[in-house]
């Protein structure tokens, strides 16, 4: 293994570009804090309640973390019921008929052919959203399944499983990603009868799945490789547990923290490259509205100083959305580290 | 409203903006160097280069080979090769190589006996090659004999294979004799020659691909540097020069930049002078902001259209294709899609050619009492929202290409239309290989909307006779993707397109169009629009669909 | 480094056999030839010929396999040029712009990141976490639109002077052939390389600056929290020397490694700014040679690229054992 791989367990990077940045916040130091502050086999038993109230307490102290949780969940509220109480996203008005300035009747105004903004902007945040949450969901799991057999195994498990985490980083992401979302979208492709069943949001989910567990298998795996010779595994392996209840119930739990932060930098990780992709004319396709693509459609010169309205709220979405994402992954990270607390 | 008068009118309004627009910075900016803008009739001077922007790069540069066939390389090759015939500003045949248009009338078209026909044409003896060669009947016949060569990879024979022989009586008189009478025969005499002394024994599938070394044309290839971009230089031997010693130009670059929101962004800087870009509802909004610079709209040779699927149900159905067209307000959709940058089109051909063109379809407006009457005459009840027969629901699947913007926007009318006429319309968007691959030549659809690009002839065999119906007999080729059959109809487009008679032509065409619109197998949306836009220091832009961007390249210049 | 080399090979190998899988799930190139007007079934049979398609996928990967070692990248299915020619043509270009924005990046990031840490939590250090954040949070194409809108007032700012340009189209006045044509012989002066590539780097360098000097400042924490830095001050070393010293060359050490690891983002980025700037790179051939479902050079690309970034690895390592005396490359 080279310099490089080794030092490479720092930087999860799910979706290249679009988040190596983001997993900057991510840092060794970070990693292997819980194996120092519970090196005591008192981990066992002490109550989760404190430490979650702890980690709680120290999360409400990071105000741009807690601001950043409240604009998140009130987004997730809005986007949820939103489109049970607005109008059809994809209904024109017939008076309209084209870009109409915000009013009474279209408070967010409304497109090139007279769809109310605002209705579809809510309509394409749950599109959005539900992708940046499968997405991160999904990588986790298989990432952390990867990450806990590779270093929990160790020996020529860990090493076959890291080194091929590190050979999919080494292919460029984009190409990558777009080749799959040209593979999944066509339905001449010879896996088109089985991807046509699939939604087209989930598609483009699942592709970056595909290409955005190697960061957290690499987080996870250092996370329990420092556990794994930690004195509460060794005991109950000696009392007689499996290696599969030592995995789910000891080691797991104890990357929760990690995989947490991990978590929500993939969120905002994948509500851009979701953006990127329906730029490149390979995202979800309209007349389904996504952040991305009501973006990506109002690219124009006149769009983005005449009918501002059609392209500037997309955008504010997103950059909320993501800006919120990435302080409450920052507010995670510092709750769960001493070092960086303010006294 | 014929192009000729709306580009005129267009032209005016491009021209009177120009001058706001120069007015403003002469008084905004004074000092700024390019206030020599201010006159647009300055006299032209020799010299200087324009930069077309381009949304692709040609894969080579021999248009009249298959690797040849994007629209990319037929705008470059436009302005290296002369035809016999032109097409002039008003998108009729005019001559250039040639001496005449050769019609019945001025007796160079003769039927023969044996059902055949022969055209005569003389050849301007002034005509030259750029290396000074003349360009003589030999150099047509060449032409012919290379596109009815199996080796070569010719983009298409059709016409070219009625022809029997092209004799040369004298190096500068040619006489086309034709197996059969091809009423459009204008578009395969028209063609440009070939120069046999530099093509005689090459590899025609590849000598002209990467690099072209004559021209008979007022430019020649100057280089072409892959990804970047294709320099023409002036050809200084140029045969038409004319007075003015044409071209005014010395360099025209076409850059290859694959974002056309890029080449607009471009085009108000002044790094490109030239483009053309593709339609959208904020586009003449969008130059008329452009403080420097000037353009024209016209509707172009792409017109789009509602296809219906004349033998499966519904719309095999007369009175439900009839209740749909109905339904559709195609003047609103020019006016939502393209902000009445273009007018509804009422015939399957184009206003452009004139005494074939007759609005047939003019009548076909949004009539909810009407639509409704069609269907309650085939035995459907509305029933709530929408029509039933049978308790189910009126409906109709429209199919279109994905990724288009114009489209799916269209989509989207219709199917908030004809809700409101009681009619269910499910859109599904597929990928244009898909589509015109897949959909529409096996009649996998009930409404599709899709374009027909239109040339200077009138003829349309291909595309609504019986026996053009895709299928196994003819190998799938037909366009007749409507699987309309209507044997009057198939019959006069037959005999429209053997006639040599202009008059008899017409009045058949006429008919055709007549009977077509009665039958409604298909509903004419618009012409695309075709937009020209350039900057301030480009002069003799002059917007001519049929003809081409470069139609007139050899009367360009820039001011200084 | 010949060891490091050889290591590289079984990872390309790994590379290629999943696009290769990916592929063939992919559009069949034949049914894609075969729905082209313009291709006749001639054309046809010879591409599958030249390719193997009419072969199982495992046969049809060994044909690919044993042309690719012997330097054959295969042969595009649009215009049948070998498609290392049309690579050679474009990766000069993004190799510029990447390269460029690197530089750009650590010149940027570097500076900013050790300033912050230094001042942990005071106004600065806030400001350039909102900064950097926000920077994260914008969608690089639309940041790139933005630029040129930039540009676009800036001239009319200045009457008409272009200062930078919109796009960075190169222009070709000079012979531009061979390799680096499109480099040396496209892109012109100086001053005219700044002003066509002066807001692609910069916009392609978005998301490294903001990476990176993010990175810079919690290594830089880490490091001057640590025992031997703070024991050297207690000596009385004096603190420029100890911090130059001591604590940023423990701070870049894993910069190096990040740097290099971000490369692979980088070429994902050149996508969209290449496209968004119409430059002639790679990115602009591969999102063509997809749409086109250009298999051949798609694949040719991504093996490419995936070299590269196995090569940028290697140069960490090395660059790893210069700065690092503990470290010894093999």
């Amino acid at each position: 293994m080279t310099a490089a791989q080794n030092a490479g367990h720092s930087l999860p990077s799910p979706f290249g570009k679009a988040n190596s940045a983001a997993g900057s916040v991510v840092r060794p130091g970070v990693l292997n804090l819980p194996g120092q502050s519970s090196a005591d086999s008192q981990q066992l038993s002490a109550p989760a309640r404190t430490q979650l109230q702890q980690t709680w307490d120290s999360f409400r102290a990071h105000r741009a973390a807690f601001i950043g949780l409240c604009i998140l969940l009130t987004m997730i509220v809005v986007c949820t019921v939103g489109p049970f109480v607005l109008q059809d996203p994809d209904a024109i008005d017939m008076q309209v008929l084209g870009y109409q300035a915000p009013s009474a009747s279209h408070p967010l105004g409304t497109d090139a052919i007279g769809r109310d903004v605002l209705s579809r902007l809510v309509n394409a945040g749950r599109t959005s959203l539900a992708i940046g949450f499968s997405v991160a969901i999904g990588a986790a799991v298989i990432g952390s399944m990867v990450g806990v057999s590779a270093g929990y195994f160790g020996g020529r498990v860990d090493s076959g499983l890291m080194w091929f985490a590190n050979v999919m980083m080494s292919i460029p992401s984009m190409p990558l990603l777009l080749t799959v979302a040209v593979i999944v979208a066509n339905e001449d492709s010879k896996v088109g009868p089985i991807i046509q069943k699939i939604p087209e949001w989930a598609r483009i989910a699942l592709v970056l799945i595909i290409l955005g567990w190697m960061g957290v298998s690499r987080v996870v795996r250092s996370q329990v490789v420092s556990l794994r010779n930690q004195e509460f595994v060794e005991a109950a392996l000696a009392l007689g547990g499996t290696h599969k209840r030592v995995m789910t119930v000891h080691i797991l739990p104890n990357c929760v923290s990690v995989l947490a932060v991990f978590t929500t930098l993939a969120v905002s990780g994948a509500i851009i490259a979701e953006s990127a992709l329906s730029f490149l004319g390979f995202g979800v396709q309209p007349p389904t509205a996504t952040w991305g693509n009501m973006l990506a459609e109002g690219k124009g010169l006149i769009t983005i100083l005449q009918y501002w309205w059609a392209v500037w709220f997309p955008a504010l979405a997103i950059f909320v959305t993501v800006l919120s994402v990435n302080f409450v992954g920052d507010g995670i990270r510092d709750a769960l580290d001493p070092k960086t607390q303010k006294k | 409203m014929g192009p000729g008068r709306m580009s005129i009118s267009r032209r005016l309004a491009a021209y009177a903006l120009a001058l706001i627009a120069a007015a403003i910075m002469v008084s905004g900016c004074g000092g700024s160097a390019d206030t020599a803008a201010a006159d647009p009739d300055a006299p032209k001077q020799h010299g200087g280069l324009v930069t077309i922007g381009m949304d692709q790069e040609p894969a080579c540069l021999n248009e009249k080979i298959q690797c040849g066939s994007m629209a990319a390389t037929t705008m470059i090759a436009a302005s290296l090769w002369d035809g016999l015939l032109d097409i002039d500003a008003e998108g009729n045949y005019a001559p250039k190589i040639a001496t005449d248009v050769p019609t019945k009338e001025n007796g160079s078209v003769k039927d023969t006996p044996d059902g055949g026909m022969t055209v005569t044409m003389h050849l301007k003896p002034e005509a030259r090659w750029s290396d000074g060669r003349p360009i003589t009947c030999d150099d047509v016949a060449f032409r012919w004999s290379t596109t009815m060569d199996e080796r070569w990879q010719v983009v298409s024979r059709k016409g070219w294979e009625l022809i029997k022989d092209v004799e040369c009586p004298d190096a500068q008189t040619v006489v086309f004799v034709w197996a059969e009478r091809y009423a459009p025969y204008l578009g395969i005499v028209s063609a440009a020659p070939l120069p046999k002394h530099v093509l005689d024994g090459k590899d025609f599938n590849k000598y002209f691909n990467e690099a072209i070394p004559i021209s008979s044309g007022p430019f020649m290839l100057k280089k072409w540097n892959r990804a970047v971009d294709v320099q023409l230089k002036r050809n200084p031997e140029y045969w038409d020069a004319g007075k003015d010693e044409r071209p005014w130009l010395d360099t025209i670059r076409y850059v290859f930049v694959a974002d056309t929101n890029t080449l607009k962004i471009q085009l108000r800087t002044g790094e490109v002078d030239i483009i053309s870009p593709p339609p959208d509802s904020t586009l003449k909004e969008e130059l008329e902001g452009f403080p420097r610079g000037g353009y024209q709209i016209e509707p172009g040779i792409y017109w789009e259209q509602i296809a219906f699927n004349n033998a499966k149900a519904p719309t095999n159905d007369i009175n439900v294709r009839k209740a749909i067209a109905y339904s559709i307000d195609r003047d609103q959709i020019t006016d939502v899609v393209l902000k009445g940058q273009v007018e509804r089109l009422d015939s399957t051909l184009l206003p452009a050619k004139k005494e074939y063109y007759i609005p047939a379809w003019k009548d076909v407006k949004y009539d909810t009492k009407k639509a409704a009457g069609y269907l309650e005459k085939s035995g459907y009840k509305r029933n709530g929202q929408y029509f039933e027969k049978g308790g189910k629901p009126l409906t109709v699947q429209f199919k279109s290409t994905a990724g288009n913007d114009l489209r799916l926007k269209v989509a989207q009318l219709l199917q908030q239309r004809l809700k409101a006429n009681g009619i269910k319309m499910d859109i599904a968007l597929e990928p244009p290989n898909v589509f015109f691959g897949q959909s529409t030549p096996n009649g996998a659809f009930g409404m599709a909307l899709w374009a027909w690009s239109s040339g200077i002839d009138p003829s349309q065999e291909t595309m609504f006779p019986c026996d053009q119906i895709p299928s196994e007999a003819n190998d799938f080729s037909g366009q007749n993707n409507y699987r309309y059959c209507n044997e009057k109809v198939s019959e006069l487009i037959k005999q429209a397109n053997v006639t040599t008679d202009q008059a008899e032509r017409i009045r058949m065409t006429h008919e055709i169009q007549t009977l077509m619109a009665a039958d409604m197998p298909m509903l004419p949306l618009f012409q695309r629009p075709e937009t020209l836009a350039y900057t301030e220091r480009t002069l003799g832009m002059d917007s001519n669909p049929l003809g081409g961007l470069v139609w007139n390249a050899a009367d360009w210049a820039v001011m200084k | 480094m010949v060891r490091r080399l050889l290591e590289a090979i079984p990872a390309l190998i790994v590379v290629s056999v999943i696009m290769f899988g990916l592929l063939a799930l992919g559009p069949n190139p034949l049914d894609t030839l075969k729905q082209n007007p313009n291709i006749t079934s001639e054309d046809v049979a010879r591409l599958t010929k030249m390719n193997g398609w009419d072969k199982p996928v495992t046969q049809q990967y060994t044909h690919w396999a044993t042309h690719f070692v012997k330097g054959d990248l295969g042969t595009s299915t649009v215009d049948y040029r070998p498609a290392w020619d049309k690579i050679k043509e474009r990766l000069p270009l993004t190799l510029m712009i990447t390269g460029m924005s690197m530089v750009l990046s650590l010149a940027i990031a570097l500076p900013i990141g050790a300033y912050v840490a230094v001042r942990k939590y005071s106004k600065a250090d806030y400001a350039a976490t909102l900064t950097t954040f926000a920077m994260m949070a914008s969608p690089s194409f639309f940041v790139g639109l933005l630029l040129q809108l930039f540009a676009l007032k800036l001239q009319d700012a200045l009457g008409g002077t272009l200062l930078v340009y919109t796009a960075g189209a190169p222009q070709c006045v000079a012979s531009s052939s061979g390799f680096f044509g499109t480099v040396f012989g496209c892109m012109g002066t100086p001053v005219e390389v700044f002003q066509r590539l002066a807001l692609p780097v910069f916009a392609l360098s978005i998301l490294q600056i903001a990476g990176w000097s993010r990175y810079m400042r919690s290594e830089l924490l880490g490091v001057l929290g640590q025992e031997y830095v703070r024991s050297a001050m207690a000596k009385g070393l004096p603190a420029r020397l100890v911090f130059m010293r001591h604590a940023m060359r423990n701070a870049l050490l894993p910069i190096v490694t990040i740097v290099a690891l971000d490369v692979a983002g980088l070429f994902g980025g050149a996508v969209i700014t290449e496209r968004v700037f119409g430059l002639p790179g790679m990115g602009n051939l591969l999102l063509d040679s997809l749409g086109q479902k250009d298999i051949p050079v798609v694949l040719a690309i991504v093996m490419i690229g995936a070299g590269l970034v196995l090569f940028m690895n290697m140069v960490a390592d090395v660059l790893y054992g210069v700065l690092d005396p503990r470290v010894r490359v093999g």
